[in-house]
Parts: structure tokens; C-alpha cells; sequence
């Protein structure tokens, strides 16, 4: 009778936990991230490749620039989604300077890796090296809407968002369908959740300065919502 | 060690020593790949963590994942040729004086009482040759 009064009561103190554990993942989703303080940039780790790039916020912008650097930010999420549940992504960007337009016309694969602007959306898995990525770059010698194998791997895919030379300097609204993207560049559905966004600007490769603003990031919400 | 004692054959009793051998391959081999693995996963997934860019991950970790796996291609049957060859030494010493045994101990069944049992010296079990022994030496005492 002691042991039945004690499981019930563990029951009933543990019940509102979970009810508030699972309140919290739901009001996670849809996460914005509008970048109108400089505590906007507390929930975002700095991930260094080569070189630091340095990560501000601006007149409620987040600001990059990039020396021959490629750092990024990155966000992982608290508790991981299905892309078929909630598939909409949404962001602003500007590129104000393109890391030496004409170094990278002629090179290929890694060296041809930098971008002023770029957004992951990383599918994390348990064997590290088959994590699938959907990276979305702002590329002004590729076409846009193409999809190509990243020159590191095959299971990260690179997304031509938007290529317009004549928007520099502009801001443009992009939205995206990740599972409608996934299905594109890896033929399939997505069979990992969504673990993470991470935001990048890079010019590594060239040595040259790249410059790009984010704003109003968008994530896990449906078409609509 | 006389050369009349040296090993000629090394499988005496092939299922004993079978037995024991791949008892011995797995006791080595199944907590070293488990070991192994969970250290690796670790370390690689630790790595993964920090790295956090996946072009970074597959530049940095992708490498050292080759190197591993033909550490492990090329280590594993090195290392596990000279354990398996060190476990059959080890199981001749005691498949050997079994068969030394049963061959002996049915000479002495058929009336050989002068037959005394003989193991190398480092072979196990020669404490019950010694007793053996000692048993026939009162039985040859006793008969006329």
C-alpha cells in the first residue's frame, strides 16, 4: 500500500515536469531569431574553421565580416524536429562585398569554397560523418536554384538561394521548403531531425574580405504558419 | 630442450584446443572492438561538437576516420596472428599432456605398470603424471 501511495505520488510530482518539458519544445518551434540586441548572439556558439570571423549585431542586423577568415555561428536546438512536420525556413540577407569575384571563377572544389553569405541546416546523426546538411549560399557565379555536393562531402548540399549579382547591397527576403530541398538534393525524405542552424560568411580560400548582414531568421514552421 | 622433445605438431587435440583458441580471439577481441569503439565514437563525437561547421567536421574528422580504419585493416591481423599463436603454444602445454595421458593411461590399462608418464617441462598438469607415477610405483611395489 506504501510502495502503491509512493509511486502515485512520484506519478503526480513528476506529471507537471513533463507537461512543462513538453511545453517547452512546443513553444520552441517556430524559433525566430530577430538579432535586435547583442544578447541576440548568447544562444549562438562560435564554430572556427580558419581564422575568426567576427559576428555583430548591427542597427537590429546581425553583421558579418570576414578577413580570410571562416568561422561561423551556429544554434543548435534544444530539442531536434522532423522537417516534414514543421519545413518552413525564412531568413533576410545582404551581401555588401563578395570575396574576390574574380579569384573564384577559375578554381574548383575546396578552393573554390567561399561564400559571403551562407545558412546550414545541419541533420545531425549518431555516426558524426553521415549527418546530412542543406547549406544555402549566396553565389554570384552559379545558378540560382542549382544543387551540388559540397567539395568536403557528398552529405553536405550546397543550394544556390540566390545569385543575382545586381542585389548586392540589397536585402532580400528568402523562404525555403527544407524537406522539398532535402528531397531535391538527396532524393529522398529526410530520415534524421533537424539539430541545428548555423549562419556563416567565409573567405578563407581567396583571402579576401567577404561582408554580409542576417536578419530575421526564421525556423520550424509550416507553409502558411 | 632435448630434440627428441621438441613439438612436431602443435593441434594434439584439435577440438580442445579449438575451443580454447577462439574462446581466447574472443575474449580479446570482443572488449577491445567495444572499447575501441566507444573511445572512438567519443573523441570523434567531442570533436564533431567543437567543430560544429560540417565542412570543418569533414575536413578534420574524415581523415582521422581513414587513419583508424587502416590502423585497424592492417593491425588486426598482425596483432591477432600473434595472439592466436601464442594461445596455441599455450594450448599444446595442456592439450598435449591430455593426449600424453589417455595414450599412457591406456598402455598402463592394458598391464604396462612399468610405464611412467613423462611431460615436457613446462607442460601443465605434471602434478597428476607425478601422482600417477607414484600410484604405479605402490602397484609394482605390491606385485610380485
Amino acid at each position: 500500500m506504501r510502495k502503491w501511495l509512493f509511486n502515485r505520488s512520484m506519478a503526480l510530482a513528476l506529471a507537471p515536469l513533463l507537461i512543462l518539458a513538453t511545453l517547452a519544445f512546443a513553444f520552441e518551434l517556430p524559433k525566430w531569431f530577430p538579432f535586435t540586441t547583442n544578447r541576440s548572439l548568447d544562444e549562438w556558439e562560435n564554430k572556427i574553421f580558419k581564422g575568426k570571423t567576427a559576428y555583430t549585431v548591427e542597427a537590429d542586423t546581425l553583421h558579418a565580416l570576414s578577413k580570410s577568415s571562416a568561422s561561423a555561428i551556429f544554434y543548435k536546438m534544444r530539442q531536434r524536429f522532423r522537417a516534414q512536420d514543421y519545413p518552413m525556413l525564412s531568413w533576410k540577407w545582404k551581401v555588401v562585398r563578395f570575396p574576390a569575384p574574380e579569384k573564384l571563377k577559375d578554381r574548383q572544389g575546396i578552393e573554390r569554397d567561399d561564400y559571403a553569405a551562407r545558412v546550414y541546416v545541419i541533420f545531425p546523426s549518431m555516426f558524426i560523418l553521415a549527418s546530412k546538411v542543406l547549406e544555402y549560399v549566396w553565389d554570384e557565379n552559379a545558378a540560382e536554384g542549382s544543387i551540388s555536393d559540397s567539395p568536403y562531402s557528398g552529405n553536405i548540399k550546397l543550394i544556390v538561394a540566390h545569385a543575382a549579382k545586381s542585389d548586392r547591397g540589397k536585402w532580400i527576403l528568402e523562404t525555403r521548403n527544407i524537406l522539398d530541398d532535402y528531397r531535391k538534393a538527396f532524393g529522398r525524405d529526410p530520415a534524421l531531425r533537424v539539430g541545428a542552424i548555423a549562419l556563416m560568411s567565409d573567405a578563407d580560400n581567396t583571402g579576401d574580405v567577404a561582408e554580409a548582414y542576417f536578419d530575421d531568421v526564421r525556423m520550424g514552421y509550416r507553409k502558411g504558419g | 630442450m632435448p630434440a627428441l622433445n621438441r613439438r612436431k605438431r602443435y593441434f594434439i587435440k584439435a577440438g580442445l584446443q579449438g575451443k580454447y583458441l577462439r574462446l581466447l580471439f574472443l575474449a580479446i577481441a570482443l572488449p577491445t572492438f567495444l572499447f575501441s569503439f566507444c573511445l572512438c565514437y567519443l573523441v570523434i563525437y567531442l570533436m564533431a561538437e567543437q567543430l560544429g561547421i560540417p565542412e570543418s567536421i569533414a575536413y578534420n574528422i574524415t581523415p582521422v576516420v581513414i587513419k583508424i580504419s587502416i590502423i585497424i585493416v592492417l593491425g588486426l591481423p598482425l596483432v591477432s596472428g600473434l595472439l592466436l599463436f601464442w594461445g596455441l603454444i599455450i594450448s599444446h602445454r595442456i592439450a598435449g599432456p591430455v593426449y600424453r595421458l589417455e595414450q599412457d593411461l591406456a598402455k598402463i590399462a592394458k598391464g604396462d605398470f612399468s610405464l611412467r608418464i613423462k611431460f615436457r617441462t613446462k607442460d601443465e598438469l605434471s602434478s597428476v603424471a607425478e601422482g600417477i607415477n607414484k600410484v604405479l610405483d605402490k602397484i609394482q611395489g605390491k606385485i610380485p
